[in-house]
């Protein structure tokens, strides 16, 4: 298992390079002159080379890269065109915020999803599951800002329980909303997920075996099927957290969360550089480390994958 | 193609959906303002025996962190909301945009030939650090504007003063054109006569920064400014809110309002929903909102309607066949479009172009009508000018890729198309469409233009001078020595008579030529509570709250 750990996490810095790499060229065939852009209004083309040559612009855009690279290590992200403020003191503002609503999301989708995929399973072809299943698809294909609106509509304007909009701690009112919004096409389709893994167990020796011992129905869910079931529920999750960290964007401009997705999407529309550059950066090393601790659950909650490693 | 053919028919349908669910959800929100009316009904009474009331918070939007309070990085809408409550120069333009009012400076004056400008400052003003402001902040500050490690977007609107460029360029330690008489009085020479350059000193770009604040935040002043406006930064929460707070010694007395809360909203839709929960107190209106406010017993009232100096028009390249070369086609065009049917998909929230000026500027004739929708004279014009059968072919048209204009373009190209003037719409990246215009690389285009400064020749000098060809501002590349000389009687003086004579005939010129073929300007409607009083909504996007206060004693 260590093992397993210890292989991944010396992958991941490799793994950061290269999606690093890849943002810069994607960032820098983007168009727009960043030295157009910073030189300001009706600037002349000499002021426009003068800022070039400053901020290296005119360089190998490898060597750009490269530069990139020694100061983010070395902790100087840069300063945003648009504000002229510490991207990296911005991100460490914005991007808890974005931890925060994907995390409460991601915990309402497993709640939400894993039991009603159980009990969807456990009543399978009853009209429950029938209508639980209906349900999941109309939750997974509503998009997602229609689906913000009406429940802003619902549960701020006609019910008057919560904010529409805005931000506050993790244990706020404020994170219901967005983080809902979020969670329900997920939780439809983890409730599809665990429905057809605890079916692929109905069958299974062991679960025949639990039942002919005479155990009650509800530890033969619990003890025996369920915890079978897990695997591909948590590799499922792993995919999800890491689609609600990227997609999180729209439901941070709708709700006015001041997350890293609000800040990447002003940054890419100023074509603030610096900024956005960080944000992909810091978002796609959010996904690497996300999909890390999924393995490392994975490897937890299946003895063989531990026993492989072992051996 | 069939599979692009089922995502149309599956985005139709959700269309419909959404369009179907649509009146139910807002018939659910409507049950709010009619509570609201019997408050209103009080405050009328509240407000009529004791006048404005002192205190309380003022909550507004901004679409996007606005990042930085800076005169010096002052470019955007957003920072447009914040920055004139901050920042203060010598000259401010009044709420409603018709005139220019003193601000530090309590009087100015210029020479008869109007290119050297005297201010004298008012005792008593004070930067929010408490140290007094003297002519020499001004130079300071003028001077950090223009400083190239700045960069600062509005730099340009210096370029008229006598050594500016040396300056920018780092070839001369100070604007020689910028003398300090003495503490209180500042004196601005020019290289050539300006009639409106109060105008352009009343742009808070120009506004005044201490010194000593500077040095101390350093890199982090935009977070930090200190200045001398109305209120000054309080706390600032990026991408979340902003707050100013009263200041206590402004000098032209402490603001009604405590504080003003900008709240970050970007989906115009969320911000309706704070508006009707009262957690925002003014909010623009969008399109799917429009009648529900208008038609409001309580609202209805409470629309701000500013005519923004904004113009939009086609572009012709006067230097391309066949547009340019052919009067008749642009006098075609000019004719065969019906702005009122643009106006009317815009909820009414535009104005009938009939000319480049936008209304609340010196000299906009409202009278005038240049290009009346009439489609059998605009095709009797096609048939003197050779084209009785239509153009042949079909023209580009160019626009930066923004949905609702390309929507509107739709229109245009529909009415063109009766009168037999065939146009691709092709929109792009702002980038690229930028350029093409500036090196003339296109036939047709769609811009617009909003007043950098509240004077005509903010619209004129760029778009009509020939010198102003290749990326300053003149895109249709038009080339009318007249024009030139008018321009030039129009920016030097001093004697708004004579600049309005300039302009009209200007006016009549570019009646006859069309390089531009107007088409509408933007009117920007806002709504706000019942108990915000004695705002102004701003024709330049720059709302100042300095007289407005809140009846309502419990916000």
């Amino acid at each position: 298992m260590l093992k397993l750990i210890g292989s991944r996490l010396l992958v991941l810095p490799l793994l950061l390079l290269l999606l690093s790499a890849l943002i810069f060229a994607l960032l820098y065939l983007l168009p727009g002159d960043p030295a157009r852009i910073m030189a300001g209004e009706y600037a002349s083309t000499e002021t426009v080379e003068r800022i070039r040559v400053q901020m290296g612009f005119d360089r190998h855009p490898a060597i750009q890269y490269l530069t990139y690279v020694r100061n983010v290590i070395q902790g100087e992200w840069g300063r945003s065109y648009q504000s002229n403020r510490l991207v990296l003191e911005d991100i460490k503002q914005v991007f808890p915020k974005t931890v925060k609503v994907t995390l409460a999301a991601e915990i309402m989708s497993i709640v939400l999803g894993v039991s009603f995929g159980v009990l969807a399973a456990v009543r399978s072809n009853s009209w429950i599951d029938r209508s639980l299943m209906t349900v999941s698809v109309l939750s997974l294909s509503m998009p997602l800002f229609w689906l913000a609106l009406l429940l802003q509509l619902l549960f701020a304007m006609r019910l008057g329980w919560l904010p529409p909009s805005g931000s506050g701690d993790l244990f706020s009112r404020y994170i219901i909303l967005p983080a809902l919004t979020l969670a329900i096409p997920s939780s439809g389709y983890l409730a599809r997920i665990t429905r057809a893994a605890m079916l692929d167990t109905q069958q299974a020796d062991y679960v025949l075996t639990a039942r002919s011992k005479g155990l009650r129905e509800f530890s033969v869910i619990t003890k025996h099927m369920l915890p079978n079931a897990w695997l591909p529920i948590i590799s499922v999750i792993g995919v999800d957290l890491a689609r609600l960290l990227a997609g999180v964007a729209i439901i941070e401009v709708i709700y006015a969360w001041p997350g890293l997705g609000k800040y990447a999407f002003d940054a890419l529309a100023h074509r603030d550089f610096p900024a956005l550059q960080a944000s992909l950066n810091v978002l796609a090393a959010a996904v690497l480390f996300v999909n890390l601790g999924s393995d490392i659950l994975y490897g937890l909650a299946d003895p063989r994958v531990r026993a492989e490693e072992n051996a | 193609m069939n599979i692009r053919r089922l995502g149309l028919s599956v985005v139709v349908a959700l269309g419909v959906i959404v369009a179907a669910c649509q009146p139910e959800v807002v018939e659910v929100v409507k049950e709010v303002p009619v509570e609201k009316e019997v408050i209103k009904v009080v405050e009328v009474e509240a407000k009529q025996e004791t006048g404005p009331r002192q205190g309380g918070q003022l909550v507004a939007f901004a679409s996007n962190d606005p990042g930085s309070a800076d005169p010096a990085a002052f470019a955007t809408w957003d920072q447009g909301l914040v920055v004139p409550n901050v920042v203060e120069g010598l000259l401010r333009l009044s709420p409603d945009g018709t005139k220019i009012d003193p601000a530090v400076a309590e009087t100015y004056s210029s020479n008869d030939a109007g290119d050297v400008w005297t201010f004298n400052l008012r005792s008593g003003a004070t930067f929010h650090n408490g140290d007094a402001v003297t002519a020499s902040d001004f130079k300071y500050s003028f001077e950090r504007l223009l400083s190239p490690d700045m960069a600062a977007p509005k730099a340009w609107l210096l370029s008229g003063v006598i050594g500016a460029a040396e300056y920018q360029s780092g070839n001369a330690s100070e604007i020689s054109g910028v003398k300090v008489i003495d503490d209180q009085t500042l004196e601005i020479s020019l290289t050539e006569a300006l009639g409106y350059f109060p105008a352009i000193v009343a742009n808070p770009a120009l506004g005044v920064v201490s010194e000593r604040a500077v040095d101390e935040f350093g890199e982090d002043f935009g977070q930090n400014v200190v200045s001398t406006g109305p209120f000054k930064l309080g706390e600032w929460n990026i991408n979340d809110s902003l707050t100013l707070d009263a200041n206590d010694d402004y000098w032209g007395g402490r603001p009604y309002l405590d504080s003003v809360k900008f709240r970050v909203i970007g989906d115009e839709n969320t911000r309706v929903l704070e508006f009707d929960s009262q957690a925002l107190d003014i909010t623009w209106v969008p399109p799917a909102h429009w009648n529900r406010f208008v038609r409001s017993d309580v609202f209805a009232d409470e629309l701000g309607w500013a005519h923004t100096f904004h113009t939009d028009f086609f572009v012709v390249n006067m230097d391309r066949e066949p547009f340019g070369s052919s009067a008749a086609l642009r006098t075609a065009m000019c004719h065969g479009i019906d702005r009122e049917a643009v106006i009317a998909s815009l909820q009414g929230r535009a104005g009938n172009a009939q000319g480049l000026l936008p209304p609340g500027l010196l000299g906009h004739d409202a009278d005038a009508s240049i290009c009346t929708y009439d489609p059998d004279a605009a095709m009797a014009v096609m048939a003197e000018g050779g084209y009785a059968d239509g153009l042949d072919g079909s023209y580009d048209l160019i626009l930066p890729n923004w949905g609702n204009m390309i929507k509107i373009m739709e229109i245009y190209q529909a009415q063109l198309a009766q009168i037999g003037i065939n146009i691709n719409i092709v929109p792009s990246e702002y980038g690229p469409w930028l350029e093409a215009l500036d090196t003339g690389n296109f036939d047709l285009a769609w811009n617009y233009r909003v007043a950098d400064y509240a004077d005509p020749d903010s619209f004129y000098f760029p778009m009509l001078h020939s010198g102003n060809i290749d990326g300053s501002g003149n895109q249709a590349r038009y080339s009318n020595a007249e024009v030139d000389n008018l321009v030039n009687t129009g920016r030097s003086s001093v004697d708004s008579t004579d600049r309005v004579a300039a302009y009209r005939n200007i006016d009549a010129m570019v009646a006859k030529d069309l390089p531009y073929i107007p088409l509408t300007h933007n009117i920007y409607v806002d709504v706000k509570q019942p108990y915000v009083e004695g705002y102004i909504p701003s024709p330049v996007d720059m709302h100042v709250y300095q007289h407005v206060w809140i009846s309502d004693e419990t916000k």
